[in-house]
């Protein structure tokens, strides 16, 4: 009897259970902390310029990616952008419907080359204008949840 | 096997992070720190880069999904030909084993090399996340770690050839001392056979300062072709021999004692290097020391020594920095750190720098023309060796 | 000396505490399939047997059992059912648990070459009723079962491997 037939042969077996037993506590690095800082301390984002192309990203890095110089000049950025695109979701990672769609959009802030992920505060074109709504001073964490929302400017 | 090389490739410049327990860093961060200092050394600008390798062990640790893609761009990568290489705690060696293909294939000049780990990300522990490593379904709900292994393996080892733990503990004694010497070294100190044994029973025969630590870390390497390396390169450190091979996943179904999968990995790396006498024509090593007996394990495995005979010559100071084939030079894995595929670069950095007079400290008293490096990993399962030479 | 110029900052318990960090739990559960072999010797262990598989081609007897021999690389088929004693090839004692936490009493697990196997061929498994002093390499032990009724056909229907009296 060939392997193949032993695929199709009805053998008594179950399913043997397994959960990945680790959790994730992830430091954000050099650059990370400079956005930390300022976002925490005056609500502000943080990009870097590279000191060789000039291109400026967010989330800022330590080095850029197509010179592969290092990066040290951190500015700040307001949380201000445009919407590149968005999608809507509709259910949750297990499958669980929302009440009322979730919009989220890919924001291209300005006065850099990269941007950010965030929920939009109701519908939105590709286009629009939008300006992040912060957590007010003394309860941030300095982190990607300080955003509570993107808003239409205007 | 009878391969001929066709295309010389040599290793032009390399570069090493601090390995430490938990970094600030981001892996991308780490990474770019050590590429940025290989190329810096090597000569070379960004754009003479035309391919990468990232070697990096499971995604497991930086709790990163693909984590080589998400690494690339502070590697180097950016709108390249990129390639991972991932062979557990081999990697680091298996790294400029594939850099070698790249380049040696005819199809890039060059190659720059990373490896990186930052496993303090994973918690409770990041030994939790070898756990995987055992068969879903009849090993782990045994209650597994991953110190069980090399404790039934490091016990083997002894029986069989009737070795003592002082034996072993020398290893450790000898690596930790060397560290010291190293700028990069996590845990480097200087200790006595006593201390090892007395330190505490993890899982016996292991004892705590037989371990290497978990760590965060990368290092890099450039690799180029013959005519590259002679324009930019004063003294480029030749690719004489590559090997590599993997046993079965069935570990207990092999006697532990002896490593098939490495002798097998240097027989290719020593016949494409022309070597047929390891322990005359190779002046320096740097096996892979995760555990102290795995030095001596290893070393045997290499042909650097007869079968349960490596704890005697350690005995004699043959494997000394100032002995007749140093052995560690650099610190290991028990002395420098074990962020994991960056351990067994940081061997191959270590054989570089010492090819060309450039460890500072920790050169080693002979000549050496010719060394080899090798990393081990998986299940028992892999050898990686390396042979490089000036 | 090189390496020099080198980077990177070491956080101790209390900096990286305080870092600013991300928190993730991961959510990566699996439903392993057993495969044609791993289930009959599954179901060989709610029977209360161990049962091995030989290759016709190199004659070895495999424990645990599997569906092509990897040295000849064939499809194999014949399973046989062993007697439950062994041999201890090695062992360990073991204070530490997965999570790098500590135990007081200890566990011993071991590599046991089974009788009726092929030579070196064995499992791994946890010793027990027995002193962690008395245990040495080529130790004569059987296979403790748990009772009928709370056999699941999972590896841990056997308890632990005792010294043989």
């Amino acid at each position: 009897m060939g392997i193949i037939s032993k695929v199709t042969k009805n053998i008594e077996g179950k399913a043997h259970y397994y959960k990945f037993p680790v959790w994730y506590d992830y430091t954000v690095g050099i650059a990370g902390e400079v956005f930390a800082k300022n976002l925490k301390e005056k609500g502000v984002l943080t990009g870097a310029k590279c000191p060789c192309c000039g291109k400026v990203y967010l989330p800022p890095r330590v080095y850029c990616e197509e010179c592969f110089e290092e990066i040290k000049d951190f500015l700040p950025l307001d949380p201000v952008g445009v919407v590149e695109t968005y999608c809507e979701v509709c259910e949750d990672i297990d499958g669980n419907k929302f009440e009322k769609p979730k919009v989220v959009a890919f924001v291209r802030i300005d006065g850099s080359c990269g941007g950010l992920f965030g929920y939009v505060e109701g519908s939105i074109q590709i286009g629009e204008k939008v300006k992040a709504e912060i957590v007010e001073e003394g309860k941030r964490t300095g982190t990607i949840f300080d955003i509570i929302c993107f808003k239409k400017v205007g | 096997m009878g391969l001929k090389l066709k295309r010389k490739v040599a290793v032009i410049g390399a570069g090493l992070t601090k390995f430490m327990r938990r970094a600030l860093e981001t892996g991308r961060e780490l990474g770019f720190y050590a590429a940025r200092q290989a190329l810096d050394s090597s000569g070379l600008r960004f754009k003479d880069i035309e391919s990468v390798v990232i070697s990096t062990a499971p995604d497991a640790f930086d709790g990163v999904h693909m984590k080589t893609e998400w690494l690339a761009d502070g590697c180097g990568s950016f709108h390249r030909p990129y390639l991972r290489g991932y062979v557990g705690g081999g990697s680091g060696v298996f790294a400029l084993i594939q850099g070698w293909y790249m380049v040696a294939s005819g199809m890039f000049d060059t190659c720059l090399v990373v490896a990186e780990e930052k496993m303090s990300c994973c918690q409770p522990h990041p030994q939790g996340a070898f756990n995987t490593i055992f068969d879903h379904t009849l090993e782990r709900d045994l209650g597994v770690n991953l110190l069980w292994i090399f404790a039934l393996e490091m016990n083997r080892y002894m029986q069989v050839h009737n070795i003592s733990l002082e034996e072993i503990a020398l290893v450790s004694v000898k690596n930790k001392k060397n560290a010291l010497d190293h700028p990069s070294a996590q845990i480097a100190k200087a200790v006595t056979v006593e201390e090892v044994l007395a330190s505490e029973v993890m899982a016996w025969p292991v004892h705590r300062l037989m371990v290497s630590p978990t760590s965060d870390g990368a290092g890099a390497v450039v690799m180029a072709s013959e005519d590259v390396a002679r324009r930019v390169c004063e003294k480029p450190v030749w690719v004489e021999g590559v090997g590599w091979c993997l046993d079965t996943a069935f570990w207990t179904n092999r006697d532990l004692y002896y490593p098939d999968y490495v002798e097998k990995a240097a027989k290719m790396a020593y016949e494409m290097a022309g070597i047929t006498d390891p322990r005359r024509e190779i002046h320096i090593a740097e096996p892979y020391d995760p555990f102290a007996y795995k030095e001596l394990h290893h070393l045997e495995g290499l042909g650097l020594a007869d079968r349960g005979q490596a704890p005697k010559l350690l005995a004699k100071g043959v494997f000394d920095r100032d002995g007749d084939l140093p052995s560690c030079p650099s610190g290991g894995l028990l002395g420098v750190g074990n962020p994991i595929a960056a351990a067994g670069m940081m061997k191959c950095c270590e054989l570089f720098w010492q090819l060309r007079g450039e460890a500072g400290k920790r050169q080693v008293t002979r000549p050496v023309k010719r060394g080899v490096a090798q990393a081990w990993g998986d299940l028992m399962q892999v050898g990686t060796v390396i042979v490089l030479g000036v | 000396m090189k390496p020099d110029n080198v980077r990177g900052k070491d956080l101790d318990k209390k900096a990286f505490a305080e870092a600013t960090r991300i928190k993730y739990e991961l959510k990566a559960e699996y439903a392993y399939d057993m495969g044609f072999a791993v289930s009959r010797y599954l179901m060989g262990l709610k029977e209360g047997k161990i049962v091995g598989i030989r290759c016709h081609k190199c004659g070895r007897i495999l424990v645990p059992p599997r569906s092509f021999c990897e040295q000849c690389y064939v499809p194999i088929e014949d399973f046989i059912e062993l007697s439950g004693r062994g041999k201890v090839n090695t062992f360990s004692i073991s204070y530490v648990k997965w999570d790098a936490s500590r135990i007081e009493k200890p566990e011993i697990p071991a590599v046991i070459e089974l009788e009726g196997a092929s030579p070196g061929v064995g499992i791994l498994h946890v010793l027990g009723e027995v002193d962690p002093k008395d245990v040495h390499v080529g130790m004569q032990v059987e296979a403790v079962f748990k009772e009928e009724k709370d056999r699941k056909g999972e590896i841990t229907d056997i308890l632990y491997f005792r010294p043989v009296r």
